[in-house]
């Protein structure tokens, strides 16, 4: 799995959304871009199976920046967080085809759970082995 | 009058065109230039699978997460002698949009050098070396840190008939 973030750590958003990252599992946690130079780099490195990237657009421009490269990011899931509720913006976001939408004025519960439930679906435990251990010690 | 001003609005329209962020990467000590958005992935060098009859740029097949990918070697592509892969060598999988849609082949590289944004100011004609050489593929030279780097218009690097027969290939 591969996992990528476009925030800027140096606003309380981005540095929410850097310590959900930190909060994953060592194995599943993404890596960290603060500029669109640095993103695109990242975004044409190996993909996995599965590729997230979560966006954080502090401004349209943020956002018009993200869409001049919505090519780059056509094999990836995306979360998005958008600047504001207003429905140029919102239009703007659908551009990028995310799979969901937050806004910066979130807690990013909603981003957490999404990307859980992304990862889990990605590597769900393996539910068959536990069971068939626990029925040798029963028996 | 009106020539001119069509002139320079052809201009000003193909240096829109050309300005963008690039991926930079060198092949046989020159430094040559693709538009990001043409690029899917860089890989480091895997396995290919020779394709017999086959021309000798194209060097066989990948197989990338399950999808078969028809591979081939600029240099060889370019008549540059080959040399032997290295651990910086790398393949560029990129989209070409050909006459019967899009394809996407891995190119073999040298080494990747880094992603650059290129003014359309900084970037000029290909000359035409006076000559009837071909140079359709060159998007442009674009002049960076005292030296050039050759811009690849990668949907005409390689011909029609290499796509088809890379279709087939894959």
């Amino acid at each position: 799995m591969k996992l990528v973030f476009f925030a800027n750590k140096n606003l309380s958003v981005g540095k929410q959304l850097w310590e959900l990252n930190n909060r994953l599992e060592p194995q599943y946690r993404g890596t960290f871009h603060e500029t669109i130079n640095e993103l695109t780099k990242s975004l044409i490195q190996p993909k996995d199976d599965l590729n997230i990237v979560v966006l954080l657009a502090t401004s349209r421009e943020d956002l018009r920046d993200l869409i001049a490269i919505e090519k780059l990011l056509s094999d990836f899931r995306i979360i998005l967080i958008l600047p504001d509720r207003y429905k140029v913006t919102i239009s703007m976001g659908h551009k990028l085809y995310p799979r969901f939408l937050s806004y910066a004025d979130s807690d990013f519960n909603d981003v957490a759970l999404v990307l859980n439930k992304m990862i889990e679906n990605y590597n769900p435990e393996p539910f068959l082995q536990t069971p068939i251990k626990e029925a040798q010690h029963g028996h | 009058m009106g020539t001119e001003v069509e002139t320079m609005d052809q201009a000003v329209k193909s240096m829109g065109v050309r300005e963008g962020k690039y991926l930079t990467f060198n092949m046989n000590d020159e430094e040559y230039g693709i538009g990001i958005l043409k690029i899917k992935e860089i890989i480091g060098m895997m396995p290919i699978t020779t394709v017999p009859q086959t021309p000798e740029f194209v060097k066989g097949v990948i197989n990338l997460r399950g999808k078969v990918i028809p591979v081939i070697d600029l240099r060889l592509r370019f008549g540059v002698d080959a040399i032997d892969y290295t651990e910086r060598t790398c393949i560029i999988v990129v989209e070409i949009e050909g006459t019967a849609g899009t394809v996407q082949i891995g190119i073999v590289v040298d080494s990747v050098s880094e992603v650059l944004n290129i003014k359309g100011e900084d970037v000029e004609e290909t000359p035409t070396f006076g000559t009837k050489l071909d140079t359709d593929y060159i998007l442009g030279m674009a002049k960076m840190e005292g030296g050039v780097k050759i811009l690849l218009d990668i949907d005409r690097v390689l011909s029609s008939d290499d796509l088809s027969s890379l279709r087939k290939v894959a």
